[in-house]
C-alpha cells in the first residue's frame, strides 16, 4: 500500500477512528494490529523477516538487561561493605559481557541486511573469480525481493540494543510493545529512523484526541502529497530519459546531462521528503512526534552541511552509533593524541576526522545496497568531508588573504552553488547506467555546454517526457516550494503562521493547495510502495 | 570553569562560550568540534569520556561541560 494512495488515506482514517474510540490503554494494540495489517499488504513472506528480527532483538535485549539487573542486585546485596573500586570492577565485568552480546547481535542483524541487500554484489565477485576456473557459481538468492523497510527496522533494532548496552533505557519486556517499535506502519516504508527512548516510548503512551495535532498532521500530509505527486512524479520522466541506457548510448551533450541531474535532484528530494512529510503527518495525527528528516538540503553550504540537512535521522544514527564510537575508540584517540602532541591541535583533529567519514560512508553504502556505484559514491562523499575538515585552516587563510567577506550573501550563494555542483556529481555517480557512464557524463557536463538546449530555444527540452504545459506546472510548483523553503530557512514556522491568519485566508490557502494536488497530481495504477525511491531501502 | 572556557576557545575562538547555552541544539558545535573538545578535556584532566556520555545536554553549554567533567572526576 503506497503512502501516496487513496487506500492509505482510507486506512489511516480507519485506524485513527478506532485509535481514538478504544480505551486509551489499548491504543498501542490498535497501532500494532494496523502495522502488521499494513505490512502484510507488502507480501506474507516479508512478515517472516520482520518477525525474525523482532524476536531476535527482543530476546537479546532481555538477555542484556538480565545481566545488568543481576549485577546491580549483586552490588546492592553487598551493602556498604563494597568500595568504589570494587563496584567499578564489578560493573566493568558485566559491561564487558553486555558489550559482547551487543556486538554479536548487531553483527547478526547487520549480516542479514548485508546478505539480503548485497548478495548480487558478493556473488558477482565470486562468480567472476570461479569463471577463471570455468566453474559456474549462481546466486542462490537471485530471486529474493528485499523485504519492505528492511534497512529501517534493522537499524532501529541495532540502535535499540546499543542503547540498552549504554544503559540509556531498559529492555522492553512486552513483546507486543517491542514489535510495534519495530513495525510502526507510517514509518516502515521509508523511515525516518528513530530511537526507542524518543519514539518507542511515545508509541505505547496514551494519547488524547487533539485538534491541533489532527490539523497540523493533515496539513503536513497535504504538503507531502504536493511534493510527491505534483513535482516528483511529474519530473521523474526527465531523469528516467536522460539516465536511460539507450539515451546514454546514443550520445549527449553536457547541458542534457545537467538538465537530467537537475531534474533528478528535485525528484529525489521531493519524493523522499514528501514521503517523510506524509509519514510524520500521519504519526502527528496519532499524537506521536517523529524526528525531522530534512532541513532544506538545497541551502547547504558544504557537503558536511548537506549531510546535516539530508536524511537527518540516518545522519543522527550514524553519528550516535558509528561516528562517536569510532572517534572515541582507543586506537583513534591514542593516534589523535600522538598527532596533537607532536604537530598541534589541528593535526590531532585531522586524524580521526579523516578516518570516521570512511567508516560512516561505507555503512551508508551497505544501507543503500552495495554496488560499485554506491561504493564509489561513498568514497567520494568521505573524501569531500574529510578534506573539508583537513583543509579548513587553508580555506580560512585564503579567504583572509583575498579579503573575502565570508558573511556576505554573495559568498553564501557561491557556497550553495558549489555544494549543489558537488552534489550533482554524486547523483550522477549513482544514477548513471554504469560507473564508466557516470565518469563520462560528469566529464561531458563540464566540457560540452549547449545553452540553446538549456533555455529551451530549440524545443528539445520538451521532448524528455515533460511537455510545455507540464513544464509550466513544474516551474510553478517548484516556485511555491522555493518560496516556502526560503521562509522556513528564515525561521518561519509555516503551519503556526497559518494558524495566526484569518479563517478565510487560512482555509483559502489549504483549499488552493489541495486543488493543486487534485488537479495537477500525477496519478496512475502503477503507484505502489516501491515507487517511492527510498521505499527500496 | 575558566580552564574549560579556555579549552573551548582554543577549539572554536568564534563562539562566546560564556553566553551560549544551546551549543548543540542550535548547531553551533558540530560533531568534529565535540570530538576535539573531548580529546582536549581527556588530555588536560586525565579522564575518560565514553560514548554514552555524548549526550547533547552534556555539551550544550560551558557549564554543562564543566558539570560533566566534575562528575567524572568525582566518580574516578
Amino acid at each position: 500500500m503506497a503512502l501516496n494512495s487513496l487506500a492509505f488515506l482510507a486506512f489511516l482514517a480507519l485506524v485513527l477512528v478506532v485509535y481514538y474510540i478504544v480505551p486509551k490503554k489499548f491504543q498501542w494494540v490498535v497501532l500494532l494490529v494496523a502495522s502488521y495489517g499494513f505490512y502484510l499488504t507488502s507480501g506474507i513472506k516479508n512478515v517472516l523477516f520482520i518477525i525474525g528480527t523482532t524476536v531476535f532483538t527482543y530476546l537479546s535485549g532481555l538477555w542484556m538487561q538480565k545481566i545488568r539487573d543481576k549485577q546491580l542486585d549483586y552490588i546492592k546485596s553487598l551493602g556498604d561493605g563494597v568500595t568504589k573500586e570494587q563496584k567499578r570492577e564489578l560493573k566493568k565485568v558485566a559491561n564487558k559481557k553486555i558489550h559482547s552480546i551487543q556486538v554479536a547481535t548487531a553483527l547478526v542483524n547487520l549480516g542479514v541486511l548485508v546478505v539480503i541487500k548485497c548478495h548480487g554484489f558478493i556473488f558477482d565477485g565470486i562468480d567472476k573469480f570461479f569463471t577463471l576456473f570455468k566453474w559456474d557459481v549462481s546466486d542462490p538468492l537471485m530471486n529474493l525481493i528485499v523485504p519492505l523497510g528492511l534497512s529501517y527496522y534493522t537499524f532501529n533494532s541495532i540502535g535499540y540494543l546499543i542503547d540498552i548496552g549504554r544503559g540509556k533505557h531498559k529492555a522492553e519486556r512486552n513483546i507486543g510493545k517491542f514489535a510495534l517499535f519495530v513495525s510502526f506502519f507510517p514509518s516502515i516504508v521509508q523511515g525516518p529512523l528513530f530511537r526507542y527512548c524518543d519514539v518507542g516510548v511515545q508509541l505505547t503512551q496514551e494519547h488524547k484526541l487533539n485538534y491541533d495535532n489532527i490539523k497540523h498532521g493533515a496539513q503536513l500530509i497535504l504538503w507531502g502529497f504536493f511534493k510527491k505527486l505534483v513535482i516528483a512524479d511529474r519530473i521523474s520522466a526527465i531523469s528516467a530519459h536522460v539516465f536511460s541506457a539507450d539515451f546514454v548510448a546514443s550520445g549527449y551533450n553536457g547541458s542534457q546531462v545537467f538538465f537530467g541531474v537537475l531534474a533528478y535532484s528535485f525528484q529525489i528530494y521531493c519524493d523522499f521528503s514528501g514521503g517523510t512529510d506524509i509519514t510524520r503527518g500521519a504519526a502527528q495525527m496519532m499524537g506521536i512526534e517523529l524526528p525531522l528528516n530534512f532541513e532544506r538540503p538545497f541551502f547547504a553550504t558544504s557537503m558536511a552541511d548537506f549531510w546535516r540537512r539530508w536524511h537527518m535521522s540516518l545522519g543522527a544514527w550514524m553519528r550516535e552509533f558509528v561516528f562517536y564510537p569510532v572517534m572515541l575508540s582507543k586506537p583513534v584517540t591514542a593516534l589523535s593524541k600522538k598527532f596533537r602532541t607532536k604537530f598541534g591541535s589541528h593535526a590531532g583533529k585531522i586524524v580521526p576526522s579523516v578516518a570516521a567519514p570512511f567508516v560512516v560512508f561505507f555503512l551508508i553504502g551497505i544501507w543503500h545496497g552495495i554496488t560499485w556505484q554506491y561504493v564509489c559514491n561513498g568514497l567520494y562523499n568521505a573524501i569531500l568531508i574529510s578534506s573539508t575538515v583537513a583543509l579548513t585552516p587553508v580555506y580560512t587563510k585564503i579567504a583572509k588573504f583575498l579579503r573575502i567577506n565570508t558573511e556576505a550573501f554573495s559568498f553564501r550563494l557561491f557556497q550553495m552553488l558549489r555544494t549543489f555542483t558537488l552534489l550533482c556529481i554524486s547523483r550522477i555517480i549513482v544514477k548513471a547506467p554504469s560507473l564508466s557512464d557516470a565518469f563520462a557524463m560528469i566529464k561531458t557536463m563540464f566540457t560540452s555546454i549547449d545553452l540553446q538546449f538549456l533555455f529551451g530555444l530549440n524545443g528539445e527540452i520538451f521532448t524528455y517526457g515533460v511537455d510545455e504545459k507540464n513544464m509550466l506546472v513544474l516551474i510553478f510548483a517548484i516556485a511555491i516550494l522555493t518560496v516556502v523553503s526560503i521562509l522556513q530557512e528564515n525561521g518561519l514556522k509555516i503551519r503556526e503562521a497559518l494558524d495566526r491568519q484569518n479563517l478565510i485566508y487560512r482555509w483559502g490557502m489549504i483549499i488552493a493547495l489541495a486543488t493543486i494536488v487534485l488537479v495537477f497530481g500525477i496519478y496512475g495504477p502503477q503507484f505502489d510502495a516501491s515507487t517511492f525511491i527510498y521505499g527500496r531501502f | 570553569m575558566e580552564k574549560i572556557i579556555e579549552i573551548l576557545e582554543s577549539i572554536r575562538s568564534d563562539v562566546d562560550f560564556t553566553k551560549e547555552e544551546k551549543l548543540i541544539d542550535d548547531g553551533i558545535l558540530d560533531s568534529f568540534d565535540i570530538v576535539s573538545i573531548v580529546g582536549e578535556l581527556c588530555d588536560y584532566y586525565d579522564i575518560t569520556i565514553t560514548v554514552d556520555m555524548m549526550e547533547p545536554e552534556n555539551f550544550n553549554s560551558a557549564e554543562a561541560i564543566h558539570a560533566l567533567v566534575e562528575g567524572i572526576l568525582d566518580e574516578e
